[in-house]
């Protein structure tokens, strides 16, 4: 508590820190929340910068913007269904529909009451035990664990945003598909390449998720608009009550579980918290076919369980040295620009630097509730722009995102190329989040299920002698088959009654 | 998940305020006309808290300063270092987009991997880290301590006690590979070997006893030695290193003759990036590699054992024997070689 407080202090006793706190906290979210701005773009931007302040400052200022850029990118996911980043993807499955049914206000104040949440649980657990914690999950999680945690997630996929078993699963494999078009990971074999460079680099997430989303999205109201059916998206700033937050509590227990978890593996970090988070709130719900189509569920999951890895990933990278994702390990550079080497030695020989850190993003969790408790009220009216003005907007914001990630032209046309394909996709009852999340998953499995694989001696049986994987493993094949059973009774009884039908048609 | 390019407005505010801060003091090397207006990105084939990350880390602070402008890191790991290929292959040869590469680039094109030639297809800058390896065991295992210290003899008695026993964290990297086939036929036994694209995973595989030993350079794992998390076995070198003299050599403790191959990491733009703008990059970094602060970070990650520094036309002919060693290696291991090599 003493080290807290005074980390709280180094913090807000001077001007400067505090103008740079409020600097991180806005940044993260303007950047967190436009496509192409993600929060490493904002992070990569400052980064010779940070050479200019103290140490202290400079520290501080990432573990801000972490937080608070984690949480902006759920904001045009729910307004817009442009998720500001790939972990707030999943958010945009049930939050934009929520958006639809006027509930906008709704969502946004979930998203930030669980952002919030899983942020503030995993920062106090980030302060109580970085050490121990992180040598417990890389001991517990190898390659054949982070696959099992995959296969797991993957198995609950097919049965999201769509009706169709069938089609949810041919959805999930497109996604896997288009994961694995270009080199492989060990070898760099090209795959379904057809001899072009562009396939060979393989597909960038930025273009395909804002193709799949914003473009669809246009696309579809712009159709509804030409046969006269659009509706607009009705504007409500109703925030939830307290009964809806206590209806939720199993969700926002599970997911900052599952986020701290996965924000704990090295390399991986908050995408496949909020992935896997998502699909077990699926797993788990007595009405799974309500997600997709704007359960306030599938916005709690995602964004407690994203925030919540913010902490986590804190935890490898301060005790081992480990970076969890992209941002964390621009925050090696970070602390080298200070003349310090992140990993075990930080802990001792830069005390007070870590409990500044780990103070900011305490208090930064805590700001953006009250931050988004602001927006929830004031940015939903954004939606009253009328939708000939604000579709281009959403175009052109996304073809800026799609082009700034490396300057290809080639990202652009492959982003409208997902938007053609989502549009009709979506008219015939296929899943646009199983693309995703097949995509997503896919190739975080297909990296780690080529190292299980040799150290498991190319033996699938044998990820059922690791008692984490056995259980994971032997889960999500109990899923697959419930939800088999369960679809063809449904199936059968529907014929069932069809069949009893023409056996007693009149004149029988 | 990647770190984007910024938008160009921002880039501009960032590169006026470097320019008017800093750049007065270096304007000793010559700026070609209208070059660099904007950032420039450095696309590195290997994951973010590696060696290669390391070194790009330790150039960008001193490289912008003397540019003016700010310097970008982009890292697409994969297939050995391979699948970044593809995306520096599409950029333009004009001097703003720089590869970092290894000796994996020359050996890969040796064994018919990729046809980029790098001696050829490709202008270096120089070659900025050449370092020897050594195996690591994870710091508390027992399995492998006698008296608390790490002891090789029984990392091999482990070894040899079953095929695809000993099993090795490593890299698809014919450096690494070559040299772990060395190790096996020279102490007569086969190990398992797990290939990771991202170090923090490579890494983590040891720390966490998940994998038995890390094939790696001192100065990429100098942190995890001094904390006590990994601890050096065996330096695969004709000579103790200074640096860890209790550690064995495979030279002067296990009689292994052989000369161990190097990893060096180099800066390179494409053949076709106009004539001022390569001189200008060359002099750059020449001089971003002698600041001070660069030198501390060469001392502190003990790359040093090995002169790293190889200018423009001696990075040239290091790319040049690389393939032709890679060949014979391959060639003498029975391995896939490009024709007419």
């Amino acid at each position: 508590m003493e080290n807290f407080i005074n980390g709280t202090v180094l913090l807000f006793t001077d001007p400067t820190g505090i103008a740079i706190f409020i600097f991180g906290l806005f940044g993260g979210l303007v950047f967190g929340a436009i496509p192409g701005l993600s929060l490493l773009t904002l992070a990569a931007v400052l980064l010779p910068f940070s050479a200019w302040l103290t140490a202290e400052h400079a520290i501080m200022l990432y573990g801000v913007i972490y937080v608070s850029g984690v949480y902006g990118g759920a904001i045009t996911a729910i307004l817009f269904n442009i998720p500001g980043s790939v972990e707030n993807a999943p958010t945009a499955f049930d939050g934009y529909p929520m958006t639809r049914k006027g509930q906008a206000g709704k969502a946004i104040g979930f998203a930030v009451t669980c952002s919030a949440i899983g942020g503030t649980v995993s920062a106090v657990l980030m302060m109580m035990a970085t050490e121990p914690i992180a040598d417990f999950a890389i001991r517990a999680f190898g390659p054949v664990e982070v696959f099992a945690v995959v296969f797991f997630g993957l198995t609950v996929v097919a049965g999201i945003g769509t009706r169709s078993l069938a089609k949810g699963w041919l959805s999930l494999l497109l996604g896997l598909f288009l994961g694995v078009i270009g080199g492989d990971p060990v070898s760099a074999v090209p795959r379904f390449t057809m001899g072009s460079l562009y396939l060979t680099g393989g597909l960038n997430f930025v273009p395909l998720i804002l193709g799949f989303f914003a473009v669809t999205e246009v696309f579809v109201q712009g159709q509804r608009m030409a046969s006269g059916t659009h509706v607009p998206s009705k504007v409500s700033v109703a925030y939830p009550s307290f009964k809806e937050f206590w209806d939720l509590r199993v969700a926002v227990v599970r997911s900052t579980v599952i986020g701290w978890f996965c924000g704990l593996l090295p390399g991986i970090g908050a995408t496949l918290a909020a992935f896997v988070s998502y699909n077990e709130a699926v797993r788990w719900s007595k009405h799974p076919e309500t997600f997709g189509h704007g359960d306030p569920e599938g916005v709690v999951a995602p964004e407690t369980a994203n925030n919540a890895a913010t902490g986590a990933a804190m935890i490898p990278l301060l005790a081992l040295g480990l970076p969890g994702g992209a941002l964390t390990a621009i925050m090696i550079g970070v602390f080298n620009l200070h003349g310090m080497d992140i990993g075990p030695l930080i802990m001792v020989e830069a005390h007070d630097l870590v409990w500044v850190l780990f103070a900011s993003m305490f208090w930064a969790s805590l700001a953006i509730l009250f931050l988004g408790i602001v927006e929830a009220k004031g940015i939903v009216h954004l939606l009253r722009i009328p939708f000939p003005i604000m579709a281009p907007a959403i175009l052109v914001f996304s073809t800026i995102g799609a082009y700034a990630l490396r300057a290809n032209i080639l990202d652009v046309y492959t982003m409208f190329g997902a938007g053609v394909a989502g549009f009709f996709m979506r008219r015939s009852d296929y899943s646009i989040p199983a693309v995703v999340m097949g995509l997503i998953l896919g190739q975080i499995g297909e990296n780690v299920f080529s190292q299980a694989m040799v150290m498991l001696d190319y033996n699938f049986l044998n990820f059922f002698t690791q008692p984490i994987s056995a259980v994971l493993i032997g889960g999500g094949l109990a899923t697959v088959a419930y939800n088999i059973f369960k679809h063809s009774r449904s199936y059968l009884a529907t014929f069932g009654r069809l069949d009893e039908t023409t056996a007693h048609e009149p004149g029988d | 998940m990647r770190i984007t390019f910024k938008p160009m407005v921002v880039a501009g505010i960032a590169a006026l305020f470097t320019a008017a801060v800093i750049a007065p003091a270096l304007a000793e090397i010559k700026k070609p006309a209208n070059y660099p207006t904007r950032p420039i990105t450095i696309l590195f084939c290997f994951g973010k808290a590696g060696g290669s990350a390391q070194s790009i880390q330790a150039l960008q602070g001193p490289a912008s300063k003397i540019m003016g402008v700010k310097v970008n890191m982009l890292s697409k790991p994969g297939g050995g270092g391979l699948n970044c290929l593809p995306d520096f292959a599409q950029t333009p040869a004009d001097g703003y987009t720089i590869l970092q590469h290894i000796d994996a680039l020359p050996a890969k094109y040796a064994a018919g991997a990729t046809d980029l030639n790098p001696a050829e297809d490709l202008e270096p800058l120089l070659i900025m880290n050449v370092a020897p390896s050594g195996l690591y065991i994870r710091g508390d295992d027992k399995r492998f301590l006698t008296n608390g210290k790490p002891d090789f003899d029984k990392v091999l008695a482990y070894a040899r006690s079953g095929e695809g026993k000993l099993a090795v964290s490593n890299i698809n990297v014919p450096m690494e590979l070559v040299t772990m086939s060395v190790l096996e036929k020279h102490f007569g036994f086969k190990a398992k070997q797990v290939l990771f694209a991202k170090p923090a995973q490579r890494y983590g595989a040891v720390i966490g006893g998940k994998l038995d030993i890390l094939l790696e350079q001192p100065g990429d794992v100098s942190k995890h030695v001094e904390a006590g998390k990994l601890a050096p076995v065996l330096s695969i070198w004709p000579e103790r290193f200074k640096i860890a003299p209790d550690t064995k050599a495979t030279g002067p403790d296990y009689g292994l003759k052989w000369s161990p191959l190097l990893r060096f990491r180099g800066l390179f733009v494409k053949k076709g990036t106009p004539k001022e703008i390569v001189t200008y990059l060359q002099a750059v970094f020449k001089e971003a590699y002698n600041t001070k602060e660069h030198q501390a970070f060469i001392k502190r990650k003990s790359l040093d054992i090995v002169e790293s520094y190889r200018s423009p036309a001696d990075a040239k002919k290091e790319l040049e024997g690389a393939i032709a060693t890679y060949a014979k290696v391959f060639k003498e291991l029975g391995q896939k070689v490009r024709p007419g090599l």
